[in-house]
């Protein structure tokens, strides 16, 4: 069965993951903030155009990016029935037990998955 | 908050009922108060010289009055930041071979004499009124004296009349040549070329420019008319015949000397402030005794300034790179006049110019894909990690889970969710600009990361010297005031694999090796920092250091970085930040 280095580096490595989200909108939305403040007054029509491609990004990055998709929440599913199977016990019990905290993140796609995590066991 | 009149003090020579005269007309036209503890009449008892012996009489004669009346009027109550010399009070005083001008020095009447010194708040890179702050570094002085009283009272009076009617329209007559050949004289001619470039357009005048001849040529201005400017350098001596006459508001006359500014009072005197004022013109400014080139005034920050709405006061003490020193400035301190304005200048400083603003768009697309493969390297590790597992029933459970989001953030992911960005930026480019984005690149030497240009189709859009290396990496921050005083900046810059910096990588200093250190000399243009560093007046302004072939990093990998500031005699704190390496 996975230790537990094993199963803190995955975690780690699945809310660093999703972070990246947060980090690709943010920046996406530099981009648009920079397009608006610019001089190019000429170019209003394909200013437009390029501003609704940007805001298009955005949302494409919010859906496949900031959300918890399929493909995520099947892993972590997979990862957490992994545990209960083999640690004959509940997640949260095994992260209580264990005096492991996942971050905000993990716990939001642990959520989606059919684990909510408790309080106490999130950062 | 913005000076006003109720900071000015007028200073008169009780000796002399004109200058008295004087500043009775100086005070009624501005509705000034008089007298009182707050008055702002200042009489001191001081001789009718126009230099002084030396600094001691000086000091007794003008400084220390003006002084003991200054301190006494704002613990009245009455802040003042601005101290106008009126007709008939000495101009300057002799120290050495030198004229100290009153007006440079009462500028720093808070301070001990220090000849020569920096003025901290000379061409400010980052505009900002005249304020306390700035107060306590030195004040603002002009002077207002001719040859006769009714020429001084109607320098008075036609400041008012343009106050009245706000804006210049007249010539902007312009000579950026002269026949000195020194490194000084470059640098001086350079810099009226930039401004001729940069800050004249904006002014919205006519203009009429010399012509570069050859070295040894002062080309000159052969005669004005309907001119309400003039900046020239050289050829020292005039006559009243170089004045036409002028429908215009004259305003402001400069020409750069070594001894224009020594007298302001003979009626047949041929140096260039006595014949400008003489001609109408309400303001000037000169030397007393040579100032060294790198002493004479600068255009763009004076014209700057004003073009912002800044009195000519502070203007011009945003122009005049030393205090304690030779330069004299004539006119009225309050003054305040507007050009004719095009729509376009308007609020110039909340949009971000055309070609900056796609350098920083490249730059935050290009973080964008490397946020991406920051994210694909973590689920990378993830599969990794399940392989290498000693237990089956790991990678039984997991491996195809694993794989499976691994393949939705894949190579073909990034290009099919990111090609219509870079291909929509390029046509907006084009459409914008008049060009293609590979000669944007190359016509304002900016570079372009490769990942923004995976998706595009054709792929052969950029030329490959405009793209850079993998693991390129800059970094860039503002200037800051930390020095207090008039300094060159160096800069110390550290890149780690972690926030802690335990683990350095590179430890950078711009006083040691400059070498890939730029600052921004002028809006969004970057050069080579100096050795000699960065002056205090770039604080707002932006330093950049740019790696090279030696200093790559890992694409998409996140780094620490750390940069402070150091001047000669202190270190300060470090600007502390991350970045993702996007090349």
């Amino acid at each position: 069965m996975i230790s537990l280095n094993e199963y803190q580096f995955i975690i780690e490595r699945i809310s660093s993951a999703f972070e990246q989200g947060d980090s690709m909108a943010e920046t996406i939305v530099s981009v648009r903030d920079t397009l608006d403040a610019n001089d190019l007054i000429d170019g209003d029509l394909d200013k437009r155009q390029f501003r609704s491609v940007v805001t298009s990004t955005y949302l494409l990055i919010a859906r496949n990016h900031q959300s918890v998709t399929t493909s995520f929440a099947d892993f972590v599913q997979s990862l957490h029935e992994h545990i209960e199977h083999h640690y004959k016990t509940t997640i949260n019990d095994f992260l209580t037990d264990n005096k492991i905290k996942v971050t905000h993140h993990f716990s939001v796609v642990s959520s989606v998955a059919g684990y909510p995590i408790d309080d106490k066991n999130i950062e | 908050m913005a000076i006003s009149k109720s900071n000015i003090i007028v200073v008169y020579n009780l000796n002399d009922t004109d200058s008295e005269s004087f500043a009775d007309h100086y005070i009624s036209k501005h509705n000034l108060v008089a007298s009182g503890a707050v008055g702002q009449k200042v009489g001191i008892d001081c001789s009718s010289n126009e230099i002084l012996d030396n600094k001691s009489v000086f000091d007794s004669e003008v400084l220390n009055p003006l002084k003991s009346k200054i301190d006494s009027i704002e613990s009245a109550g009455r802040v003042v930041h601005i101290v106008l010399i009126g007709y008939g009070v000495p101009g300057g005083f002799r120290d050495g071979s030198d004229l100290i001008s009153t007006t440079s020095r009462i500028s720093r009447i808070h301070h001990d004499f220090d000849k020569k010194h920096r003025n901290k708040i000379y061409n400010r890179q980052v505009f900002k009124r005249f304020d306390a702050v700035d107060a306590q570094e030195s004040l603002i002085c002009m002077r207002i004296d001719a040859p006769t009283l009714d020429l001084a009272k109607g320098v008075v009076d036609n400041s008012i009349k343009l106050m009245k009617s706000s804006e210049a329209r007249g010539v902007f007559y312009l000579d950026p040549y002269s026949d000195r050949h020194d490194r000084g004289a470059s640098v001086y001619q350079k810099d009226i070329l930039r401004f001729s470039e940069k800050m004249l357009p904006k002014l919205n005048l006519d203009t009429f420019e010399t012509i570069f001849l050859d070295e040894y040529t002062d080309v000159v201005i052969p005669s004005v008319t309907d001119d309400s400017f003039v900046w020239s350098w050289f050829t020292d001596r005039s006559s009243l015949t170089f004045f036409n006459p002028s429908s215009a508001d004259r305003v402001f006359f400069y020409n750069a000397d070594y001894d224009g500014a020594a007298s302001i009072r003979s009626l047949s005197g041929d140096r260039w402030p006595v014949l400008a004022i003489r001609s109408g013109y309400i303001s000037t400014a000169g030397s007393m005794s040579n100032p060294t080139i790198e002493g004479f005034l600068r255009p763009s920050p004076l014209f700057d300034a004003l073009f912002r709405g800044a009195t000519l006061g502070e203007a011009l003490l945003f122009s005049n790179p030393f205090l304690d020193w030779t330069i004299s400035l004539f006119g009225d301190p309050l003054l305040t006049f507007s050009f004719p304005v095009r729509e376009d200048d308007i609020d110039e400083d909340v949009v971000i110019e055309g070609n900056e603003s796609i350098r920083l768009m490249t730059i935050d697309m290009a973080r964008v894909h490397a946020y991406f493969l920051h994210k694909q390297g973590r689920l990378n590790d993830i599969i990794e990690k399940v392989v290498q597992s000693s237990d089956v029933s790991m990678e039984v459970d997991l491996l195809d889970r694993a794989v499976a989001i691994r393949s939705k953030h894949n190579d073909a992911a990034r290009s099919s969710q990111f090609s219509m960005l870079s291909n929509s930026f390029l046509e907006y480019v084009r459409q914008t600009n008049i060009e293609n984005l590979d000669s944007v690149l190359t016509n304002n030497d900016f570079k372009i990361s490769q990942l923004i240009l995976d998706p595009l189709i054709p792929k052969n859009a950029i030329s490959n010297a405009n793209i850079y290396i993998e693991g390129e990496w800059q970094v860039e921050i503002d200037i800051e005031d930390v020095a207090g005083s008039y300094v060159f900046y160096h800069f110390e810059l550290d890149v780690a694999n972690d926030n802690d910096f335990t683990d350095i990588i590179f430890s950078l200093d711009s006083d040691k090796d400059q070498t890939g250190w730029y600052w921004e000399d002028e809006k969004n243009e970057f050069t080579y920092i100096k050795s000699e560093g960065v002056p205090t007046s770039h604080v707002g302004k932006r330093v950049q250091y740019r790696s090279d072939s030696s200093q790559l990093l890992t694409r998409s990998n996140i780094y620490y970085f750390r940069i402070r500031q150091k001047d000669q005699s202190s270190i300060y704190k470090y600007q502390t930040f991350s970045d993702i390496i996007y090349t």
